[in-house]
């Protein structure tokens, strides 16, 4: 039978997966905003497999709104990184360093 | 299926504040569309006075009984209110040196007030937030709002960048935070904060419980560090101070941080306070590498807002040592901590932007050199600003280090005291570098700055408040003391 | 092994294996739709726990108009991939040392003895009525009501966002703008200069 913990498990690779590919990918943008779409997927797949295993609807409920924020957010990340292409010409920035000091 | 909901239009009075501002939003919104050029300037009216029925409203439900509604996901109490008049009190503030600002720099749009507005609600659902998915709700819709402030400035690349930056890190601590949610979700079967507290202080909780909760409470920590900018979780902060538009910058830095400081507290304290043992620890760390490296790290800045925004992270550092100690007085220390911050803060950036002349950006500290000549009353302000920021007395900056401190003392951590002390004192030089080039540098430009009325008003306001409190700070305390 | 066994694991697979791809495609179009094969899985493995509703959402609203948003901008922007990459390779196998060692990390936590099916039996599967949709719209629309009500708001500020940041008054239109026509008086159209009168020295 598959376990409460297969799925955890299998969440928690790919959400580490997502973790991974923002350090591997740091300066392409679009790749980033994927890898973070990767995470959520992950955290969804626990919050429906708890929802599941526990017989509560209150997981779906939040996976209901984190699929709803992550479509608007990616609405406005998609209209700065426009707007980093129209003033730049290239969208690779490193977003995990201090340019400056 | 059992269905308990129960609807009574009565039980929402105590969302008034809340309902009137996002009616407001919606209106403005639309007034502003059809407003001509030679009216524009109503939409900033309009702003200040829907934030401000916003304000009374919400500080008539001040000793409010504590009441829940919305089937557990909103709370009235007193943090709850006190917490929404700053918010929105600070808020006016800002808006006022905002206005001034967005003129200067031809970058004055309806939508940027309507985003204020957005933001402020925002942080009201998160200081009411009494389920999960509400404070996310909460949360989100004030960063959503921000990045888009800082990224209005289209043409700027450097602002657009650094709300890029905000947005992909921002996003990250995201996901982190909902896998911790999602981790005590699983272990306690509820998202509601009082149900996660009722499992949490059970005492015949077993060991696969706290072991799960204590998971999942890492990535809960990690998340919060990385909205409020405690080190390691810092990079987005100086790039963001630097690059948003300083009235951005003013705006986030400050208002924010009450409805961050606000999460922190239903999450941590009102939900997994039984907890403190395992998050303390966390925190002592996290509040110790911000305190050093926002110290050092803000004495090599050349840039003021680079500098004010290492500043905050070693501030923030403070505020997290008020909860490290795992006692009601801490927790009131830290959220006095966090007021003074907002009202220091205020006054640091509204000088910033009256500096900024016709489009220029006032952000090099050695542009600061002889402005006691040039214009007395703002340097006074900013040395009563800097000097409070490094913690001298009789100034208001001085009783909120001091109260952290004494409380981190009195719990029992003195060596985390002292190492605190040192860095302050470290940090002490970099303020003192500004005073010393407002006063004994000569400028190499001699302009007289001129404000408008209204600006000079609230400045002044805004800096006697900072000596007045100060000097007579019990009753600030006292309020703070009585939210927990 | 039984049918939903091998479903599992089958879906488990293409989940992290596409998920692996999308990290390390070195296309970002390819990597766009290795992330809709990745959402495809999801949406499977979140139909073996019942969650129909969320499933078809999933398909329908990330891979239907997210993932195509993603995928415009790629082809919109069209982004150079050799300077992205140029970091690529430095950080690949720290990146994914770390990756490994935490998920070992967290699969010890999330283990058999923590959530095995000793301590969270299997759940009594529905019957062929049962209606998750129903379920969810009945809990959504009164005990989650105030969360809804904010997830409209959010919707606004996307829009608001959307319009703000992108959109541009189309320049190519020239229109006559009768108030500033009005208003213009003669210093904005005819500018003084007095210049000194002087003589070149080589007309000497």
């Amino acid at each position: 039978m598959i376990t409460l913990s297969d799925y955890l498990i299998l969440s928690a690779i790919v959400f580490c997966i997502g973790l991974a590919g923002i350090f591997i990918n740091r300066t392409n943008i679009i790749t980033l905003l994927m890898c973070v779409e990767l995470m959520l997927a992950a955290v969804n797949t626990n919050f429906i497999a708890f929802s599941h295993f526990m017989g509560d609807q209150a997981g779906q409920i939040f996976v209901f709104f984190i699929l709803t924020v992550a479509a608007a957010e990616v609405a406005i990340g998609l209209g700065i990184l426009t707007l980093v292409y129209r003033n730049k010409g290239s969208i690779s920035i490193d977003v995990t360093n201090s340019l400056k000091g | 299926m059992t269905n308990n909901f129960s609807f009574e239009i009565n039980s929402l009075l105590v969302a008034l504040p809340e309902i009137f501002l996002l009616s407001s939003i919606v209106i403005v919104l639309i007034i502003d569309l059809f407003l001509t050029s030679k009216f524009r300037q109503a939409t900033y009216y309009l702003t200040q006075l829907s934030l401000m029925v916003t304000g009374i409203l919400s500080f008539n439900l001040i000793g409010h009984p504590e009441t829940v509604i919305f089937s557990n996901s909103f709370i009235l109490d007193n943090m709850a209110s006190v917490f929404k008049v700053f918010i929105t009190g600070s808020s006016m503030v800002a808006m006022v040196y905002t206005r001034h600002y967005l003129l200067q720099h031809s970058l004055y749009r309806g939508e940027y007030f309507v985003l204020v507005m957005l933001a402020v609600l925002g942080m009201m659902v998160m200081v009411s937030g009494y389920s999960m998915l509400t404070l996310y709700m909460g949360l989100e819709i004030l960063s959503l709002s921000l990045y888009t402030l800082i990224a209005i400035a289209r043409n700027r690349s450097i602002a657009v960048e650094a709300a890029l930056k905000y947005f992909v890190l921002g996003a990250i601590a995201s996901g982190l935070l909902l896998y911790g949610i999602s981790m005590v979700y699983g272990i306690s079967g509820s998202i509601n904060i009082s149900d996660i507290s009722a499992f949490a202080h059970d005492p015949s909780i077993n060991s696969r419980d706290t072991l799960i909760l204590n998971f999942g409470l890492v990535f809960l920590v990690i998340g919060i560090a990385f909205k409020l900018g405690a080190v390691p979780f810092h990079m987005w902060v100086p790039d963001v101070y630097e690059g948003a538009p300083t009235s951005v910058t003013m705006f986030l830095s400050t208002v924010p941080k009450i409805a961050a400081l606000a999460m922190l507290v239903r999450i941590l304290v009102d939900g997994l306070g039984s907890m403190h043992d395992y998050w303390s620890d966390l925190f002592l760390a996290l509040s110790l590498l911000s305190i050093s490296v926002g110290s050092v790290v803000a004495l090599m800045q050349t840039n003021i807002k680079r500098m004010l925004a290492y500043s905050t992270i070693s501030h923030v550092g403070f505020i997290m040592l008020g909860f490290v100690t795992g006692v009601v007085s801490g927790y009131g220390a830290a959220i006095f901590y966090v007021l003074v911050y907002v009202l220091m803060s205020l006054a640091a950036f509204g000088v910033i932007i009256i500096l900024n002349n016709k489009g220029y950006e006032a952000d090099q500290i050695s542009d600061y050199k002889g402005l006691s000549k040039n214009s007395p009353w703002f340097a006074l302000v900013m040395l009563i600003v800097m000097l409070s920021m490094a913690g001298v007395p009789p100034f208001i900056g001085f009783y909120s280090k001091f109260s952290i401190l004494q409380e981190v003392v009195s719990a029992g951590f003195i060596t985390v005291a002292i190492i605190a002390v040192v860095f302050a004192v470290i940090s002490a030089y970099y303020y003192l570098k500004i005073i010393k080039f407002m006063y004994f540098d000569e400028s190499d430009k001699d302009e007289t700055i001129s404000a408008p009325m209204d600006i000079k008003l609230i400045l002044s306001i805004n800096g006697s408040l900072i000596l007045v409190v100060g000097l007579f700070p019990d009753r600030l305390m006292n309020i703070s003391m009585s939210l927990l | 092994m039984e049918f939903e066994q091998i479903l599992f694991y089958l879906f488990s697979f293409w989940f992290i294996a596409s998920s692996l791809a999308m990290i390390l495609s070195r296309n970002t179009a390819f990597s766009a739709l290795f992330l809709i094969l990745s959402f495809f899985s999801a949406a499977s493995l979140w139909l073996l726990l019942e969650a129909e509703f969320l499933a078809i959402i999933l398909i329908l609203v990330y891979v239907g108009a997210v993932m195509v948003l993603f995928l415009f901008v790629i082809k919109m922007l069209d982004i150079e991939d050799s300077t992205l990459r140029a970091k690529f390779t430095g950080y690949l196998p720290i990146g994914l040392g770390v990756a490994v060692i935490v998920i070992a990390e967290m699969s010890l936590v999330l283990g058999v003895d923590q959530f095995g099916l000793d301590v969270v039996p299997q759940p009594i599967r529905h019957a062929s009525d049962y209606s998750n949709i129903t379920e969810l719209a009945m809990e959504l629309y009164t005990i989650y009501v105030y969360p809804f009500e904010l997830a409209a708001v959010l919707l606004l500020i996307a829009i608001i966002a959307a319009i703000t940041l992108i959109h541009r008054p189309d320049k190519r239109a020239k229109k006559q703008s009768i108030e500033e026509q009005v208003n213009t008086q003669a210093k904005d159209r005819v500018r003084l200069v007095s210049i000194a009168p002087y003589k070149k020295k080589d007309e000497q």
